[in-house]
């Protein structure tokens, strides 16, 4: 291997969390705790060794970085103090900026100094159409009656309520962007992952079933589980936090989806009128309420749990690890807030506080491919790449 | 970095008035003996009659007499006199140093055929002439097939020298990268936070590997590695490839001190020490095996500066320590204030030069027709001398071949009694002793039928006591010593191989009698081999009951 280090990119990791990573002395008791190391692949020793050479081809196709869930044991064993699990952190953060398209908005998602910006650009949009539509106000009692219906205002004929015709506008582009930059991302990841690992052109390639089936659905069944959460020692508690934030995600989306239907799909259909506020005891509104309390008791033990870490000095404070937190914090918080403002009846102030909840689920939406989020997709890619690799489809059975 | 600190040392010491300084002086000979060394210097490289001159063995001496041996010595003062104009020391401190070595010899990493191929030395004086090249690859092992050796007498100094050099690329060059390729990062002590410190930059990238080739590379060259931290075989385009040369010790190739001794000019068995003065690192520090010549700095190990400070402190106190001792008239080591020195009956002298070969301190000259010129305080007591020597002619005023011998004349031997054995053990009082002490202590047991006798070194034993031992009817004898060989640890470095050579002769000489040479032993103990004292013992027991009672019991 012919090596040329880039020293941007070491300069690029020290930024991102990783100012720990030139400390590593190659001890490797990183890869004695780490339950993802080998015998023939020692992680994360050679991956520290390879940030610290600046070999990010390396790096970024390497489907272990997106495998290492960051139980913390590394750091927690670490005689150096390097930190890999920060470090592991910041090349994951370093690969969804370096995969991501358009590479003008992955650069500006992944610093913090661009946070206030990050913000505007979807309060200017919203505030934009909120304009357009009409800049509705209501009074106490059309507020009563419709909630955040006539948010964009309303009109009177059979079709997409206004409301729902500019949040689509707004939210299905963000969304849809979003998803083909995750795709390409997660293609490009792919193709990385196996040059590096070396499957070269398959004889035989799984079918999109046996793919989904065989890959993907295990994975994410593994995801759901939690299983690889429970083999850490040093973050244990984390998983107290990420699995009722998870199924806050599920609860959500189905909630989301039913909404979808029932607004996108069924109002367009003459004679039914399924326009909101759902009903309290709806089975839909409770799973909805018992969500939203799921996703901010759970992204709470993880804010509390990083702050600890980052107390005891086995974390380091990074905008990467911070801004998802802050994310979906605000999201689960402005939608409660909203929701009790609604039930209190105060318009203004509700409108208000509606208006940032629309502003942080379109960033959580917008940014996911480059920001923490985007580990949704490209650990769940890992997690199926990993069952690829070791499936019949690459592996001779029959030498091992 | 700092600036170093040499200048403003080298002013101090030109500064002092109680110090003289010579500058491009060599040592022609130092003759004489510690407290009265005569030392005769001259221009560097020049040649003068009072030259050191080589060693002339007993045969070549005959040669040379006959005329069929041209005299190396030729034109040269005999080594005997003493210079009437040389100046008079009390005791000498080897400092001259090291130079760097020539690594063209690893023909692989191309020094002296590649350009831009140099050594740490070269690299540092390009660092001080101006600036180094931006991308350099250290190699710090010579490498190739299965080669984990480090440069020769590189130490820890050169994996130091690589990092400061690293550093120099990054200061010179905005984008600098500086490789370094080693087998050992040796770091000891506080200069690990040196280490850590350089690790730290962004720029420099080191690796555990070995370097199979430097080869050209267009303008460049390219360093080949294998086995490297990364998992795999590594390909470097770099600028320039810095080599770790080691140190060499002036005293490898150079008698450097030029001893006006019997022994020759140069410190005996260097390829003992890989060509370094100092006798013993752990357990004698600073003392070469001359005595009241002491080393310091590089011709001890390949050392830092501050180490070379610790060193040069050492050695001087080792000096003043030898001037007071030489002043009262007493050993100065390692038998420090021993007040006896070895006493010779000359009149009984065959000039056999036994003793004069054997001295491990070169403590013994001699006249024209052989006989031994002894020089008391060259001698550290050990007692050598009087176990070489056939006639039994040396001892001291306390510890003579009489002494022991009536010690052994004392043991009471059983008479004539199949069951009851008697087995005599010489113990060398300085690690063997002890440790059968430390054995007693412990309340190990052992075999009754052993008598301990202790002696002030194997090498004193005179064969003289085996013969009395055997013939008063003993039905073995073992000798515990210390272990010899490169890594001995003879207080006077080779009492124990000497002893173990004489016990060969002495074997054939039983067998002339009827007797087993296997009745005769010598065992090797570290001082921390108690716990092994009592199986030793046990099992030369068992061999000589095996082998049955001494036959001429009872004569």
């Amino acid at each position: 291997m012919n090596v040329q280090p880039d020293l941007d990119f070491i300069k690029d990791m020290k930024s991102a969390g990783g100012d720990t990573l030139k400390k590593c002395y190659q001890c490797a008791t990183c890869s004695v705790v780490c339950p993802l190391s080998s015998d023939g692949d020692p992680f994360p020793r050679k991956e520290m060794i390879m940030a610290q050479w600046g070999l990010k081809d390396k790096l970024i196709g390497d489907p272990n970085v997106m495998l290492c869930h960051q139980c913390g044991d590394c750091t927690a064993y670490c005689p150096r103090g390097a930190k890999p699990g920060d470090v592991l952190g910041a090349i994951r953060a370093y690969t969804y900026k370096a995969l991501g398209w358009p590479t003008g908005l992955a650069k500006l998602a992944s610093s913090g100094k661009n946070l206030p910006i990050l913000i505007l650009i979807p309060m200017i949009i919203i505030g934009i159409f909120w304009k357009i539509s009409g800049s509705h106000v209501p009074t106490v009692e059309e507020f009563a009656r419709n909630g955040y219906g006539h948010f964009f205002g309303h009109w009177n004929f059979y079709w997409l309520s206004k409301n729902v015709f500019f949040i689509d506008i707004i939210m299905l582009p963000a969304a849809g962007l979003a998803a083909f930059a995750a795709f390409k991302g997660v293609t490009a990841l792919w193709q990385k992952m196996s040059e590096n690992a070396g499957v070269g052109d398959a004889t035989f390639r799984p079918s999109a079933i046996q793919f989904i089936t065989q890959f993907l659905f295990p994975a994410m069944v593994e995801i759901v589980q939690h299983n690889r959460f429970k083999e850490c020692n040093a973050n244990e508690d984390r998983v107290k936090g990420h699995l009722p934030l998870l199924l806050s995600f599920v609860a959500l989306f189905i909630v989301t989806a039913y909404s979808a239907f029932t607004q996108d799909v069924l109002s367009l259909l003459p004679g039914i009128n399924l326009h909101g506020p759902i009903s309290m005891w709806n089975p839909i509104k409770i799973l909805a309420n018992v969500g939203a309390i799921a996703l901010i008791v759970g992204i709470g033990i993880l804010w509390a749990n990083r702050s600890q870490k980052e107390q005891e000095g086995q974390a380091t404070k990074t905008f990467y690890d911070w801004f998802l937190i802050w994310e979906i914090m605000a999201v689960g918080v402005t939608g409660l807030l909203a929701e009790l403002l609604r039930l209190v009846g105060l318009p203004s102030l509700g409108y208000i506080v509606y208006f940032l909840h629309l502003v942080s689920v379109m960033m959580l939406f917008m940014y996911m491919p480059y920001t923490k989020f985007a580990h949704i997709v490209y650990r769940t890619a890992a997690m199926a790449f990993e069952k690829y690799r070791q499936s019949a489809f690459v592996k001779d059975p029959l030498e091992g | 970095m700092e600036t170093p600190s040499i200048g403003d040392l080298i002013s101090a010491v030109e500064g002092e008035s109680n110090i003289t300084i010579k500058v491009s002086t060599e040592v022609a000979r130092i003759s004489g003996s510690p407290g009265n060394f005569t030392v005769t210097l001259k221009e560097a490289g020049s040649k003068t009659e009072w030259d050191a001159p080589d060693k002339v063995t007993v045969d070549e001496q005959e040669l040379i007499d006959k005329g069929e041996k041209e005299d190396p010595n030729d034109g040269l003062q005999k080594y005997t006199e003493d210079n009437p104009d040389g100046e008079k020391y009390g005791a000498v401190v080897l400092a001259t140093g090291w130079i760097p070595a020539d690594v063209s010899q690893y023909e692989h990493l191309g020094h002296g055929k590649l350009k831009n191929v140099v050594t740490n030395a070269e690299f540092e004086k390009l660092a001080k002439e101006g600036k180094v090249p931006g991308n350099v690859a250290f190699i710090q092992s010579p490498g190739a097939a299965e080669n984990d050796n480090d440069f020769p007498y590189c130490n820890s100094v050169t994996s130091m020298v690589a990092l400061k050099q690293a550093k120099y690329v990054r200061e010179d060059n905005a984008d600098g990268k500086a490789f370094i390729i080693y087998q050992h990062m040796r770091t000891p002590g506080n200069t690990e936070l040196f280490y850590k410190g350089i690790q730290d930059d962004d720029g420099i990238f080191l690796t555990k590997g070995t370097v199979s080739g430097v080869e050209e590379n267009g303008t460049g060259l390219t360093v080949k590695a294998d086995d490297t931290l990364l998992g795999e075989s590594l390909e470097l385009n770099v600028d320039m490839v810095v080599l770790a040369a080691g140190m060499v010790p002036t005293t490898l190739d150079n008698p450097t001190i030029n001893l006006a001794y019997r022994q020759g000019p140069e410190f005996m068995d260097l390829d003992l020490f890989d060509g370094y003065a100092d006798s013993h690192f752990i357990c004698f520090p600073y003392e070469t095996r001359r005595t009241g010549v002491y080393a310091s700095g590089g011709v001890r190990k390949a050392e830092t500066m501050e180490e070379t400070i610790d060193d040069a402190t050492g050695a001087a106190l080792k000096a003043i320590q030898c001037i007071e001792s030489a002043n009262r008239g007493v050993a100065v080591h390692p038998r420090s204030g021993d007040q006896t020195f070895p006493e010779f009956f000359f009149s009984r002298c065959t000039q056999c030069k036994r003793c004069t070969e054997e001295c491990p301190f070169g403590a013994l000259d001699d006249d024209a027709k052989g006989t031994p010129l002894p020089n008391p305080t060259r001698c550290r007591r050990c007692g050598t001398c009087m176990g070489a020597c056939p006639e039994r002619i040396i001892g001291f005023k306390d510890y003579s071949i009489d002494l022991i011998g009536s010690m052994v004349k004392c043991i009471e031997v059983p008479d004539d009694d199949e069951d009851k054995l008697r087995i005599l053990a010489f113990v060398c009082e300085n690690d063997a002793y002890p440790a059968l002490d430390m054995s007693g202590m412990h309340r190990n047991k052992m075999n009754k039928l052993v008598r301990f006798i202790p002696v002030r070194c194997l090498g004193s034993m005179n064969m003289v006591w085996i013969k009395d031992a055997l013939s008063s009817g003993m039905d073995g004898a073992i000798l515990l010593g210390c272990k010899y060989g490169d890594d001995y640890q003879c207080h006077f470095v080779k009492g124990s191989e000497i002893a173990s050579r004489r016990m060969e002769n002495i074997g054939e000489t039983l067998s002339t009698l009827g007797l087993e040479p296997e009745r005769v032993a010598v065992r090797q103990i570290a001082i921390s081999d108690y716990n092994k004292i009592p199986d030793i013992m046990n099992e030369f027991v068992e061999e000589i009951i095996e082998m049955g009672p001494n036959p001429f019991k009872g004569f």
